[in-house]
Formats: C-alpha cells, structure tokens, sequence
C-alpha cells in the first residue's frame, strides 16, 4: 500500500479508527429516526435535490417555451395579418367589418359553372356586363355608326361556384382608349377577380387589345382578405374585400382619361363591368 | 445400487436448506433499527458533516428496500457489506452533485465536534483535519485503504471504477494529506513560537 512512501500510513490508520469510535459514541446517545419519517424525509429531500438538480433544465425549458411562443405569435401575425404595412391592414380591418356589414343585408348568389365573355369590336362604347356572378357577358350600344362589322368573340371560362365570391382588382395598363378625344394613358388592364384563394384569368380582346379578368389572391394580404388595388382610380369605397364576402357596390375607375371610363358593378346580382369610351 | 426415492427427496431438502436466502423488507427494518449507529458512525469518517452523514445513511436504506421491491434479491449476509457499499457510492455521487452545483452551498456541520478532536492527540487531529480536506472519493479511497483494509482491486470493484483510477486515487489522496499535515505542523510551530 505505502507504494509512494506515504510516512502517515499508521497515524492515519489510527485516527481513523478512533475517529470511527468517536462516532460511534457520538450516535450512540441519538436515536434513528422513525423509518415511515424518514421515508418521507427523504422524499422531501430528493423532490428538493431535483429541483435544484434541474434548475438549469427548468430554466432552460422556460427561455424555450417564451422563444417558441414569440415565435409561433410572429408567424401567427405573419400569416394571419399584413404586418408590413400597417396602414393598410387598418383600412382593411375596416373595410373587411364593413363587408361583414353588408353581407348581413344581402346574400351573395352562387355562380353557374361556365362563364362567357363576350367581346363587340369597333363601338364606341362597349358595355361588358357580368350577371349573375361570374359569368361576364359583354354587351355594345352603338353611340355612333361604325364603319365596319364588329366581331364578338367568346370566352369561356371555368368559374366555378366556389368563385362566387369575387372581388375585382386593376392593374398593368390599357392600351383600349384610342378615343379620338382622348389620350392612352393605360396600354394595358388585368383585372382580377379575387376568389377563394384561386387564381383564374379570364381573358378577352376588345378591339385587337388583350383584356383579362383573372381571379387574384394577393400574397401581401392575409389568409382570408384580399386586396382590391386600384390600377387607376378606385374609390375608396371599399378597397378590400374579404374572400368570404362578395364586395357589393360600383367600383370606378379612369383608365383613359377621359376617354374611357370603366365602370365595375357588384351587386349582389352579379358583377357588371362597363367599359365606356367618350 | 438403487436409488431409494426418499433419499433424493431428502437430499434435494438438505441442498434447499442450506441455500441463502433474500433478505424482505421486514429484515431491512430490522436492521436500520438495530445497527443503524454502526452505519452512521462509518458514514461520518466518510463525510465532514452529521447531517450528511445521516443523510447518506438514510439513503443507503431506502435504495436498498427499492432493490428489494424490484425483486432483486440480497443475501442477508451480504446486507451489511451492501449497505457499507452503498453508503460509500452516495457520498462520492452526493459529492459529484455538490460539485456540479458549486453555486449551492450548504451550511455543513463538521463530522468531528471540537470536543470529540481533543479526545485525539495533536498529531491525530492534525490528520483527521487534512483527511477533512480531501474530497469524498479520495476520501473514500483512504478510509476504504486504512479503514476497512481493502485491497486496491477490491475497490476498484467496490466503487466501479479501474484500478489505475483507485491508484490515481490513492496518490492524490496520499499527496494532498501530506501537504495539509505539513501545512498544520508549520502552523502549530509558528503558534507555539508566537
């Protein structure tokens, strides 16, 4: 045992012998504890080591429910608001209160399977009218008298009933309003009809241009809102719309000053959109 | 030579009679209640304080009727060698935890009370502060080395651990006392030249 020359080998030995017997008397004048106390003694006192045993653990557990619950309220906003402009998720809240509004007065109507559009070429003044929801009829009254025949072409479409909630935004530009009094201020116009999530696009030609109508779910929007956007010059009344509600009302807007105006008309009958050319 | 049938019968008696047996919760009690000074005298030569002395012994009884309840059986004599065992295993673990938790400290109460130190000579009190100073494995080590007598693969066994680390153990140990020895030798000299 003494491999490295331990001179202390004996006393060690001696004292620990006598420090055992010390002890022994010592514990001879306390009695043991009761066993059921100490049983539950030692319960206490292993539920207490555990708790500081695992403070760290606790600790640590708590910081990775707060980084989980910020994270899963940041994603909530995110997917559920549009937190990047805050002005416009204001606007929206209202508006989208106000469609609720108005969805307790009227009730928006299903949408037959096919919808067709219909083109008249060479008027003046072309009317397209939408009815019921989701079909686009496109009718003309001939302001003046025109010089060759106009052709009427038809495009059907697959709007189906679950469309029928749509909204209708513009964008790109116009190129149409070639009135003689007026000048093009838009080449070209999409207009997007904002269903269910769905992206659909309608097109037809008016007189050689390409005119689209086309479902929209705008991404910066949250889930369940979508944005009508004036390409032109929406009134403000309302410029969203909730998926879940038709938007009723006539949306207006210039899209060749002043040459054509175009008029877009929800109602609860039907979308109308007029594409007039002074 | 034929077999009588009652001779087997006997026999296979005779083998089940000699077989030990385990030790119930009832024998467990029974030996908490009456040797229960002898286990806490040799737990506090292990740990510097009585209540932690006490605890280890508690905790020493509890583990064994837990290994009892989990149908595991302990010979009842082996119960006192697997008490000892058990105690020295928690105070090295109480102090593997103390020292994990070194922000948590606990007022300890010294094993060896002022008075119990004067019963020693100087020289022993010298060595029973310089073993206080050790840490419970190397204290363990020493008082299973110069205490109990064990040989160093039996410790090796008994803490299992290998025998290079009770060796490592040892020397450490053995090191670290010399140096509190010196250390309170050179202390008691300066006082008495004081």
């Amino acid at each position: 045992m003494n491999e490295d020359n331990f001179e202390h080998d004996e006393i060690l030995s001696e004292t620990l012998k006598d420090l055992h017997k010390i002890a022994l008397e010592d514990s001879s004048q306390s009695q043991p504890m009761e066993w059921n106390q100490m049983e539950n003694k030692k319960a206490i006192v292993l539920t207490q080591g555990n708790i500081r045993t695992n403070r760290f653990k606790y600790i640590s557990a708590a910081a990775s429910i707060v980084v989980i619950a910020t994270i899963g309220s940041l994603l909530f906003f995110a997917l559920n608001n549009d937190s990047s402009n805050s002005g416009v998720i204001s606007t929206a809240e209202k508006n989208k209160k106000k469609n609720i509004n108005q969805t307790t007065t009227t009730s928006p109507q299903t949408v037959p399977n096919d919808t067709s559009v219909t083109t008249v070429e060479g008027q003046k003044t072309t009317t397209t009218t939408v009815k019921p929801i989701g079909s686009i009829t496109t009718t003309s009254k001939t302001s003046q008298p025109q010089s060759t025949a106009p052709s009427v072409t038809t495009i059907p479409t697959t709007t189906s009933p679950e469309y029928s909630q749509i909204a209708i935004q513009t964008s790109g530009n116009f190129s149409y309003c070639t009135s003689p009094g007026g000048t093009p201020t838009v080449t070209n116009i999409q207009w997007n009809t904002m269903t269910l999530g769905a992206t659909k696009l309608l097109t037809w030609t008016v007189n050689g241009d390409t005119m689209q109508l086309q479902t929209y779910a705008d991404s910066r929007a949250p889930r369940g809102m979508y944005v009508i956007n004036s390409g032109g010059s929406f009134p403000d009344n309302p410029p969203y719309v909730n998926d879940r509600y038709v938007q009723y009302g006539t949306i207006t807007t210039t899209i060749c000053t002043p040459a054509a105006k175009l008029i877009v008309n929800s109602n609860s009958t039907g979308y109308e959109i007029t594409m007039t050319e002074y | 030579m034929s077999l009588n049938p009652e001779d087997i019968t006997l026999r296979s008696t005779n083998i089940l009679t000699v077989m030990p047996t385990g030790v119930d919760e009832s024998d467990i009690h029974k030996e908490y209640s009456e040797n229960y000074r002898k286990y806490l005298a040799y737990a506090r030569i292990l740990t510097p304080s009585v209540m932690g002395a006490e605890d280890l012994v508690q905790q020493a009884f509890l583990n064994v009727v837990k290994h009892v309840r989990n149908n595991n059986v302990i010979v009842a004599d082996a119960l006192s060698g697997y008490l000892m065992k058990s105690i020295r295993n928690i105070s090295i673990s109480n102090h593997r935890k103390s020292s994990k938790q070194s922000n948590i400290h606990s007022v300890e109460d010294s094993s060896i009370s002022p008075e119990s130190l004067h019963l020693l000579s100087i020289e022993k009190q010298t060595v029973a502060n310089a073993l206080i100073e050790l840490s419970a494995t190397q204290r363990t080590v020493m008082v299973m080395t110069y205490f109990d007598g064990f040989k160093i693969s039996e410790i090796a066994q008994e803490l299992s651990i290998s025998v290079s680390a009770v060796k490592t153990h040892l020397q450490r140990a053995r090191k670290n006392m010399s140096k509190a020895i010196e250390a309170n030798r050179l202390e008691e000299t300066r006082k008495e030249s004081l």
